[in-house]
């Protein structure tokens, strides 16, 4: 693997761990031939994708439209995988939206689903915060990365 | 390893059974409902045999000395895990101290704990299953006891996304392939048996009427409560041997379905026999809940279990594919 090294004495490229990011690193990536990149900052921190092979069944990439905007102070909280967006578990459909507009979420909370054929993953909360927009449809169909709803922070 | 801080009585280490021992007396055992603990073992990548916990009466409490990951299928019961509520059908990992909480609940009858590795427990005849009437398999031939430690194999490496995850339980995902219940009444396709036809016009009372589980039903079997039922003459029968799914018919007139602890012969009358795609889903009937048996061919009942072993299937294919996906992009 030829290694290009860029400084720039800063990181230009945004939050690496940013789903969306890295779904949109890996399209390129799938289209450039390449199988692997990795990205480093001088800062220490760092990013590496690699493409399995063979891993294609579940599609991660090209999938992605652009992630609706988010409100600066609130923070997105995005689809783990693409699939369908479940808004409460397929077993408890007579129950809420796990993660109704107003509703107070902890931190780790569930705020949803992302089902892929049998299986169900999790849409994590990662900050506590009140939900404000939701962006995903219930069981329609959602990207890796997309952001399912914004939170705002609680006050 | 885990501590068990609170159990109710009757909770016990089961596996898929012990088959193959009736000639000698040797009841099969296993879980009451064997899907349940299948894709508990197959969320955590264990062995389909492995063993885990049944618990049938809560609450039911355990701490992860050494931490790991495990699974919860079967009757959601609310887990929550340090106070942290967990979906139903759901694997997690569990850091060393932290608390697994089972409530009861408030539809269907029993919950699977799988352990990442499965139980160890030394198998007996090939099963790790309690034997309870035996008094022997499990630990140590006994019901879970408050203090219990259970140890586990070694688990099988895997990725398990921060959160855990799960799968759409079946009684959702197969909804199409088993009858829905009519009225709230369980739907259980069953095949007529030796002695079918000399129950004459009450035959069909066995299929039609709604049957209740009485309270004296247990894992050896349900004894069900409605209009009795009588062949047209008394009969004296030989014992026989007697599966898990036969319906048995006694002088009383009301039937009993042999259930995994399953006495290995009998001597009543055999009026059906349930099929054993739906025996899982009879597991999960509750005391007091109605059901009414269906008549089925032998083809229905192979359908029945092909889609069974279909979505069993799909769900390992696709936790695979999803932990490496997932492991990938981690």
């Amino acid at each position: 693997m030829a290694r290009r090294d860029r400084s720039t004495g800063r990181n230009t490229i945004g939050d690496l761990s940013d789903p969306a990011l890295i779904s949109t690193l890996a399209g390129w990536l799938e289209g450039s031939g390449a199988n692997a990149l990795e990205i480093t900052t001088p800062d220490g921190g760092g990013l590496k994708i690699v493409l399995a092979a063979g891993a294609r069944a579940v599609r991660i990439a090209e999938t992605v439209p652009e992630a609706p905007a988010v409100r600066p102070e609130g923070h997105a909280v995005r689809a783990p995988m693409a699939g369908l967006f479940r808004d409460r578990h397929p077993a408890a459909m007579e129950t809420g939206p796990l993660a109704g507009a107003g509703r107070a979420l902890e931190a780790g909370a569930i705020a949803g689903f992302v089902e892929v054929g049998p299986v169900l993953l999790p849409v994590i909360a990662s900050k506590a915060g009140m939900v404000g927009e939701i962006h995903a449809r219930a069981e329609g169909l959602i990207g890796y990365g997309d952001a399912v709803l914004t939170m705002e922070p609680s006050r | 390893m885990i501590e068990i801080v609170a159990t109710g009585p009757l909770n016990t280490v089961q596996d898929l059974g012990r088959p193959g021992y009736r000639n000698i007396g040797v009841t099969a055992s296993g879980a009451m409902d064997p899907l349940a603990l299948r894709i508990g073992n197959v969320l955590l990548g264990n062995a389909p045999g492995a063993a885990g916990i049944e618990v049938q009466t809560f609450p039911f409490q355990v701490r992860f000395s050494e931490g790991g990951a495990f699974a919860i299928t079967g009757a959601d019961c609310r887990a929550t895990l340090d106070g942290v509520p967990l979906p139903p059908w759901w694997t997690a990992g569990a850091a060393p101290g932290q608390m697994l909480e089972l409530f009861p609940p408030l539809k269907d009858a029993r919950a699977y704990l799988c352990l990442a590795g499965g139980v160890a427990v030394a198998p007996v005849m090939g099963s790790r299953s309690t034997s309870l009437r035996g008094g022997f398999g499990g630990l140590q031939g006994r019901v879970l006891a408050t203090g219990d430690h259970v140890a586990t194999d070694r688990a099988a490496d895997g990725f398990l996304p921060k959160g855990g995850f799960g799968v759409v339980p079946p009684a959702v995902a197969l909804k199409d392939a088993f009858p829905v219940a009519e009225g709230g009444a369980l739907l259980i396709r069953a095949l007529p048996a030796g002695e079918h036809d000399l129950f004459g016009a009450d035959a069909q009372r066995f299929w039609s009427q709604l049957w209740k589980i009485s309270a004296r039903s247990d894992r050896t079997g349900y004894r069900l409560s409605g209009d009795p039922i009588h062949p047209t003459e008394v009969m004296e029968m030989r014992s026989h041997g007697v599966v898990p799914g036969v319906i048995q018919v006694p002088p009383a007139g009301e039937p009993i379905v042999q259930m995994s602890d399953a006495n290995t012969a009998g001597g009543y009358p055999k009026i059906a026999g349930v099929i054993e795609a739906d025996l899982w889903r009879l597991g999960q009937a509750r005391i007091g809940s109605l059901l009414r048996f269906v008549p089925a061919t032998h083809a229905e009942a192979r359908a029945a279990e092909q889609a069974l072993a279909a979505y069993i299937a799909d769900v390992h294919k696709t936790a695979r594919l999803v932990r490496q996906a997932l492991a990938g992009m981690a």
